[in-house]
């Protein structure tokens, strides 16, 4: 058998399957007016959120039913679930078809956007 | 039997059967109530203000090449299901306890009825163009008389061609 030196050894270990390129949360936190707070989300979904809040308040108005609490997206790519919370902060998630929206769900309630590592 | 007798309205009626369930409306994919099986204090203009709303609800996502096919919005004493289908969309207003499969079951299989009557249904092909003149860019349109009133009432089974709006999943819809 071939042997390698330690450093070959090293440089040629593959990457842990499904690390890389495994199933990936984008998520965001957005202040009551739309301004990107924490998170890891493009300007575009940032961009969706705030326009799509603000619509599902205008129906939920129009409706006689107050401001949205949570809106939740099948997509055909995946799933996206927004939160607003007491605050007025929007809290966005979204993810392809790899996870589950519920636990999407699960991912904004466990509160993975509180560090504010934006 | 059955669904060739059958009215938008009554299937929409069905919803009810699962318990919590308010009312429910169609809209077409440019936001025109179709048909609707709701109390009437949601008037015809209220319904015509919320169609192109929701629709851009359900755009929302059309900026990332990402189809909506269903969207739950949920409200604090209420929720709002909207389904898209070839047509346009299932709205479902219903109380904020409502049994959500059970719902979104009843909203599958209104769909599927709702696709079998043939206003409601998948657009026809277009037709083969014609040999001796060209066809005109509109001439894929159906000929339907589109209505004239700026409010019209809505009338039980009423449709109008659908010229533009959101693609749902599935959905046949020329973009304009």
């Amino acid at each position: 058998m071939l042997e390698l030196s330690e450093e070959e050894d090293v440089t040629k270990r593959k990457a842990m399957p499904g690390l890389s390129q495994g199933p990936r949360i984008t998520a965001t936190r957005l202040s009551a007016e739309g301004q990107p707070i924490a998170g890891n989300a493009s300007e575009e979904l940032v961009e969706i959120v705030t326009y799509m809040a603000r619509m599902a308040d205008l129906v939920g108005e129009l409706l006689g039913m107050d401001a949205f609490v949570s809106v939740d997206f099948s997509l055909s790519d995946g799933s996206c679930v927004v939160n607003r919370e007491r605050n007025g902060d929007l809290v966005a998630a979204r993810a392809g078809h790899a996870i589950d929206i519920n636990t999407l769900r699960a991912s904004l309630a466990g509160g993975d956007l509180r560090g504010g590592h934006r | 039997m059955g669904a060739v007798s059958e009215t938008p309205s009554a299937i929409l009626s069905t919803l009810r059967d699962v318990s919590g369930v308010i009312g429910s409306f169609v809209v077409s994919a440019d936001g025109e109530c179709i048909a609707r099986d709701i109390a009437p204090m949601f008037t015809n203009d209220l319904l015509h203000d919320v169609g192109p709303r929701i629709m851009r609800l359900a755009q929302a996502f059309s900026v990332e090449r990402s189809e909506v096919m269903s969207c739950l919005v949920r409200y604090r004493e209420h929720t709002l299901l909207v389904r898209g289908f070839s047509r346009g969309s299932v709205c479902v207003i219903s109380e904020a306890n409502v049994n959500l499969p059970a719902l979104k079951m009843g909203v599958t299989l209104s769909v599927r009825r709702l696709s079998s009557i043939p206003e409601f249904g998948a657009a026809p092909p277009a037709p083969p163009p014609s040999k001796s003149v060209a066809p005109a860019p509109s001439a894929a349109r159906p000929s339907v008389a589109l209505p004239t009133k700026a409010h019209p009432s809505i009338p039980v089974g009423a449709s109008k061609p659908v010229g533009a709006g959101i693609q749902w999943r599935g959905g046949v819809v020329s973009k304009s």
